[in-house]
């Protein structure tokens, strides 16, 4: 099946044997691997991320607001693979439960912001007319403002605390979102299938739902992975400025402007979270970008 | 091979989700926090200093801290004691002498000049070279470096004022002024003569409460104020109130020009009697002032000019100090006083530290007429789940003081209040198993306690007190749920009294006198916002207000803070950071206090008896 040729969702995905699948599954992997290097250490990366949030059991002990104040900023050891902080909590463990917020932040964020500015682009760009030029300036006039200063705007507005950044988070990647998700559907919308649905007495909503969905999933999916690294980096700089995620919940972006007073004395509060972040978002810009190059025909031919 | 990626992806996604529904956050945490059992980090003595017997960083013997002196300055030391500069010249007895810049910063910018109308704590970190008030605070009884007993003891001397009289009855206070003091030769006073009018004018705007400013509070008892001569002002007070005097030593009582106010002109440059002019005010960069060739002191001041720089950031005040933009560092910080001890810069580590209180300790505040703090067993509890020795460990290095008051421990150079954990009460000695049994036997079971607690929004450093606190009430069962506002809002609210729990800190008002903290716990008073309302403690209250004799006064004070450690009353509190102030030793008799907080130089006229010892500049300096 070709990018834009989905007719039907209900035949996108036939009845599928697992064993045939999995040595097929494992091949294209292979060789998404060879094609895409980046994009498959990035993957990986990731997956090591997501289980190490999963089971952090498995990787740390004591939790991490278990704190030992007489163990206060004790350099990296094999008993603090990334040393203490002020008050002596595991830097590694706190890194570990970071990773949770993060990825808390980043679904979310995308699940409910990607998925609201897919369904307000999909609704503007096939209902159009008055409705179209009211969404649309609607969110060049939000777009004209920074989307860090949008968001520290709301957070500041509804009082710090994990669920206020997602919100804000959300809100601020739904214009521009929804304007690409917008453009995808009107290049869709004029193919002769999208005709023919009308023609034969298709509705508006099973047009939408049935055709147009379908066939703008992929870029959604690219643009989901690339909005998880921006929506990690954005709650990370909240959480900096003291907007985002209180204390004493491990949040990145905290341990890092809580390391930055103690950056000759103690490196490894600041370098350990500043890595991470670097790390996370890279990886899903990184997976984004591979990504792009798999499900985009276009750009198939230039590999 | 795009069916198994989207495949791929959407496993991905689905153990995604799975993490992000499971627990939602982090697990609650069931650590207990361990108990301080190490007795290295340094603890206050009664006399007022550390236990730490000094270990030298530096092979160097020649150097030698006083004995006395190590006491006052655990974090000297305990770190680099060899490279402060201990000789006599540095601790301003050499000969002075006139001429030099000297170069200053601050962390904020003033936001007024005219404190009267505008609420100007920012101003009056800056405002004693500019202006004059009636009295002024004595800075000979200073800080350690003259003297390890010779703490500031709140004593005041005359600025304007050569003498005062207090009418046997209390209520008529009676100021004589220097003769031929003149304000600044410069527009629109142009050097005129100040006069009894002038103050008069001034009292009447400060005490005006539907202006803006801070001052009105100082004179509330004021029932009138008069000029009977060119020289002399006399108060009329409605009742006894023992706190006037030291009220209006404040230097929130900017006496400005009438003019200035008129034409407007004090609302952008100081115009006043004090021994600098401003020349160039540059908000959020600097301010320029050279000396006034007609100050009404005698001799004084000794420089030609003082520069400062507004610099709010603690990394780039630390690198002006390194790089000899600025003389002086001062900022609270035992962080930044030791990483600026560990690398001093390109002009050497020969340096002049003090120490001093920050004057401001931080506190677990509540509401003492709602549920749960309406229980003393509660309160109690509280103070016993904090380990104070560990926590001024992991926060502070050991360079903090407990407060056990709202008075600063040393502030009466630890006469009046209990100084060391020894000396504190029964509820400030760490025993969770007794807080956990306190709570059962007040009928809360473990965990039954959820309170909402308020505090500013934090970063850096300040991420970490709270974080350290909850989890010690989380330890013994009492759940805080953090509620982050910004300092605004925190203040807004706390004088409000609508919220549950707040983790704050309490300074000395800008009148700083020892019936201001009192008050505080006074029932009905307005600054009563912990609805305290005992009729023991209003009787002492009341008793300290109309005390005119300042030992009595302490004495009552005392009482006051005896029945407040007891009872837990509005607070429970908290270790407070000592604050750190270098100069470059060629700057003498720029000395602090050990009182205030915010600045070293908090009321003090010091500038205008500092001078530069050019034997102790590098070649070429710029000053």
């Amino acid at each position: 099946m070709e990018f834009g040729q989905v007719k039907n969702i209900a035949t996108a995905f036939p009845t599928v044997r697992w064993g045939d699948k999995a040595k097929k599954s494992w091949k294209a992997s292979k060789t998404f691997a060879r094609r895409q290097p980046l994009g498959a250490a990035s993957a990986l990366f990731l997956i090591a991320m997501t289980l190490a949030a999963a089971f952090p059991a498995l990787l740390t002990s004591g939790g991490p607001y278990a704190i030992h104040p007489l163990e206060s900023f004790q350099s990296p050891s094999a008993h603090n693979l990334a040393g203490t902080d002020q008050i002596g909590r595991d830097v590694f463990t706190r890194l570990i439960y970071g990773a949770r917020i993060s990825l808390q932040v980043g679904i979310m964020t995308v699940g409910i912001g990607l998925t609201t500015a897919s369904l307000l682009g999909i609704l503007s760009g096939f209902v159009g007319g008055t409705f179209d030029t009211i969404v649309q300036r609607v969110s060049d006039a939000l777009q004209t403002i920074p989307g860090i200063v949008l968001a520290m705007a709301l957070v500041s507005l509804l009082q710090p605390s994990l669920t206020n950044v997602m919100f804000a988070i959300s809100f601020v990647i739904i214009p521009f979102n929804q304007r690409v998700v917008r453009s995808a559907v009107l290049s869709i919308k004029e193919n002769p299938y999208i005709e023919a649905a009308k023609v034969i007495g298709g509705g508006r909503m099973r047009i939408m739902l049935v055709h147009i969905l379908p066939n703008v999933v992929a870029p959604i999916i690219v643009l989901a992975s690339i909005l998880f690294g921006f929506a990690i980096l954005t709650e990370a700089s909240l959480s900096f400025l003291g907007l985002g995620t209180p204390p004493p919940t491990p949040s990145w972006g905290m341990m890092l402007s809580e390391g930055r007073q103690f950056t000759e004395n103690a490196w490894w509060l600041s370098i350990f979270p500043g890595l991470a972040i670097t790390l996370a978002v890279l990886a899903f810009n990184l997976f984004g970008d591979a990504l792009r190059d798999v499900l985009d025909p276009r750009l198939r031919g230039s590999r | 091979m795009r069916k198994s990626l989207q495949f791929g992806v959407l496993a991905l996604a689905c153990v995604a989700v799975a993490i992000g529904c499971s627990s939602g956050s982090a697990p609650t945490p069931t650590a207990t926090p361990k108990p301080a059992t190490s007795t290295a980090s340094p603890t206050a003595t009664a006399s007022g200093g550390a236990t730490v017997v000094a270990t030298p960083t530096s092979s160097s013997s020649l150097i030698q801290i006083p004995a006395d002196i190590q006491k006052e300055m655990p974090l000297l030391a305990k770190y680099h004691w060899s490279k402060v500069d201990w000789s006599p010249a540095n601790l301003g007895k050499g000969q002075k002498t006139y001429g030099g810049v000297l170069k200053m910063n601050q962390p904020t910018v003033p936001t007024t000049w005219d404190t009267a109308t505008k609420f100007g704590s920012t101003t009056a970190l800056i405002d004693t070279p500019f202006f004059s008030r009636l009295l002024t605070y004595d800075e000979s009884l200073t800080n350690a470096f003259a003297g390890a007993g010779n703490l500031h003891k709140l004593a005041f001397k005359g600025d304007l004022a050569a003498s005062w009289d207090i009418s046997a009855d209390g209520k008529t206070y009676t100021f004589h002024l220097v003769q031929g003091i003149k304000y600044q030769n410069i527009p629109p006073v142009n050097g005129r003569e100040l006069t009894s009018e002038d103050v008069v004018y001034n009292i009447r705007r400060l005490s005006d409460g539907s202006k803006s400013g801070a001052t009105a509070d100082i004179y509330k008892n004021m029932e009138s104020v008069e000029a009977t001569d060119k020289y002399t002002v006399v108060f009329h007070m409605k009742s006894v109130d023992g706190a006037f005097i030291y009220s209006i030593v404040s230097p929130l009582n900017n006496f400005v020009p009438k003019e200035a106010v008129d034409d407007g002109s004090i609302n952008s440059m100081p115009i006043g009697s004090g021994p600098y002019i401003a020349k160039e005010f540059v908000p959020n960069d600097h301010l320029y002032a050279e000396k006034n060739p007609t100050y009404f002191k005698a001799g004084l001041p000794y420089l030609d000019r003082i520069e400062w720089y507004f610099i709010p950031d603690p990394a780039t005040r630390i690198a002006a100090f390194r790089t000899g933009k600025i003389d002086e560092y001062t900022y609270r910080g035992w962080n930044d006083a030791r990483q600026l001890l560990d690398n001093c810069g390109s002009l050497g580590c020969s340096l002049y530290v003090n120490e001093q209180n920050s004057g401001s300790n931080y506190y677990f505040g509540f509401q003492m007429n709602k549920k749960p703090f309406d229980e003393p067993r509660v309160r109690q509890a509280i103070a016993l789940s904090i380990d104070y020795p560990a926590a001024i460990t992991a926060l502070y290095g050991g360079n903090a003081r407990v407060g056990f008051s709202a008075v600063p421990s040393d502030w009466d150079g630890g006469r009046m209040f209990p100084r060391t954990q020894a000396d504190a009460p029964e509820w400030y000695h760490y025993n969770p198993d007794k807080a956990k049994q306190l709570l059962k036997d007040a009928g809360y079971a473990p965990g039954s306690l959820n309170v909402n607690v308020w505090m500013s929004t934090t970063t850096g450093s300040m991420a970490a007190e709270p974080a350290l606190y909850i989890e010690y009430l989380k330890a013994i069962g009492f759940n805080v749920t953090p509620k982050l506002v910004d300092a605004a809002t925190l203040r807004t609210m706390y004088n409000s009294g609508n919220w549950e729990g707040l983790l704050y800190n309490a300074t000395i008002s800008g009148g700083s006198d020892l019936n201001d903290w009192a008050s505080i716990m006074e029932t009905g008073a307005p600054s009563n916002v912990f609805g305290i309302s005992d009729p023991k403690l209003d009787v002492l209250i009341k008793a300290q207000r109309v005390e005119l004799d300042r030992t009595k006064r302490e004495q009552i004070g005392k009482q006051i803070a005896d029945y407040d450690y007891q009872n837990i009353m509005g607070r429970v509190w908290l270790p407070s950071p000592l604050f750190y102030h270098f100069t470059r030793p060629w700057v003498q008799g720029l000395v602090g206090n050990d009182v205030y907080y915010w600045s070293t130089y908090w009321g003090l006229n010091v500038l205008e008896d500092t001078w530069l010892d050019r034997t102790r500049m590098p070649a070429g300096a710029d000053r």
